[in-house]
């Protein structure tokens, strides 16, 4: 979609949206990262190893921040 | 005369001569495999200097030799989207 | 003032943006887990020597140059596997925003100011490894107290580049060196210097150090220049054969 001078022209429209490989690689990354700092803090805060409940949290957690990235095309 | 335009957008940094894409010359030599770039100077827009001037000038060898201070002078110093045409190459060929 | 070209290029950025994007919490994310790194690992150390303590400077200067770098190199440069970066940055944000006009009008613009949330996954697994070496050959507060000091610098770094292309400065333009980076953020925003100059986001410490910075002062002068523009450098380039027809016009008296 480059904005050419050009396409300044009034009638012209921006292509559709198109989501981007980086989201989906970005999503699993990211739902990876949270996960393993949701562990991190949590047994920091239970001071020791986290329950199996704080631990579906935490995977639920990063399921949800992984999906939304990639449907935000983030 | 023709008429060469640049501009960097979404899908790249697009130039065109008459509103087709100009060719990158890299039969002639490769300095970039990135494609055009310019407003400094390095591969990207030593590429786009050897293809507005071998385009322009209709003659390789002299385009190749002619790249590097062009670059310099010109290319290095382009706005995000430009437009130059021939009259406007050969004045800043005789200013080099 | 914008330009109807920067008009242009936002309207149809913004097209693109997905209906499910949400800046506050793009923004929340980042900080999150920004923060929940930098909890943890303060959590964990213990009693640190003045030497371990050195390691905090230390990595405040390592990650200046590597912004420095990343950004000159990277993000302005088309680069075999890093073109959406570059594209992302050169071809995007500084379109996007530019020295007449570079501040954000909504949260949705966020997508635009900072980057996406696994950079800063990327740069903490980096920071990760590099402390796991420190571990093994030093000690673990020295390896803790690396990672957290890499967390607060991405945070300080995305903090510092939103308080840039924020409209409102009436309190940032007070606050040293925040006034600072705004200034030296928003001229790296002129096409003419854009690839060359002004590449630090924090502190222009690296600026200074490598001769990029554009405005010519010592270190504590350019660290702290603030709004200043007496010692902006007289011989920045200019561009030329502009296409950008629709640069706004002077306004009539």
């Amino acid at each position: 979609m480059p904005i050419t001078v050009r396409d300044l022209k009034p009638g012209i429209k921006p292509p559709p949206r198109q989501r981007n490989i980086a989201s989906l690689v970005g999503g699993f990354v990211i739902a990876f990262g949270c996960f393993v700092l949701w562990l991190l803090v949590a047994s920091q805060i239970v001071g020791g190893r986290p329950s199996a409940a704080i631990i579906a949290a935490g995977a639920a957690f990063a399921i949800a921040v992984g999906v939304w990235i990639r449907l935000a095309d983030l | 005369m023709k008429v060469y335009e640049g501009e960097r957008g979404l899908s790249g940094a697009v130039v065109t001569v008459d509103g087709e894409p100009l060719p990158p010359k890299s039969e002639v030599k490769v300095f970039s495999k990135m494609g055009f770039e310019w407003t400094y100077v390095g591969p990207g827009p030593r590429q786009l200097a050897l293809a507005l001037l071998s385009d322009h000038l209709g003659d390789d060898a002299k385009a190749l030799a002619l790249s590097e201070p062009f670059m310099t002078a010109v290319v290095a110093h382009l706005d995000n989207a430009w437009r130059m045409d021939g009259a406007e190459i050969d004045a800043a060929l005789a200013a080099l | 003032m914008m330009t109807a070209r920067q008009e242009a290029f936002r309207t149809a950025y913004r097209a693109q943006i997905a209906a499910l994007y949400d800046g506050i919490v793009h923004v929340a994310l980042i900080f999150l887990i920004g923060g929940a790194a930098l909890w943890y690992c303060v959590q964990n150390i213990h009693a640190p020597t003045w030497l371990e303590l050195l390691v905090i400077p230390i990595v405040v200067i390592f990650a200046n140059v590597f912004e420095w770098f990343l950004h000159a190199q990277v993000m302005h440069r088309p680069r075999p596997g890093f073109m959406g970066i570059y594209k992302r940055h050169t071809l995007a944000h500084h379109q996007f925003f530019t020295e007449h006009e570079p501040f954000h009008d909504t949260t949705k613009d966020y997508r635009i100011v900072f980057f996406p949330p696994y950079a800063e996954i990327a740069f903490l697994v980096m920071a990760s490894a590099m402390a796991y070496g420190v571990s093994l050959v030093w000690s673990t507060n020295a390896a803790l107290i690396l990672v957290a000091s890499a967390a607060g610098m991405y945070m300080n770094y995305e903090f510092f580049h939103w308080c840039c292309h924020v409209r409102d400065d009436r309190i940032i333009k007070h606050i040293p060196f925040v006034n600072t980076i705004r200034r030296h953020h928003i001229a790296h925003h002129d096409t003419a210097i854009m690839m060359s100059r002004n590449m630090n986001l924090t502190y222009p410490f690296a600026d200074w150090l490598f001769g990029t910075s554009d405005v010519q002062r010592g270190l504590l002068g350019t660290l702290l220049n603030g709004y200043e523009t007496r010692f902006v450098r007289k011989d920045l380039p200019k561009v030329r054969s502009s296409a950008d027809v629709t640069r706004p016009a002077v306004p009539a008296e």
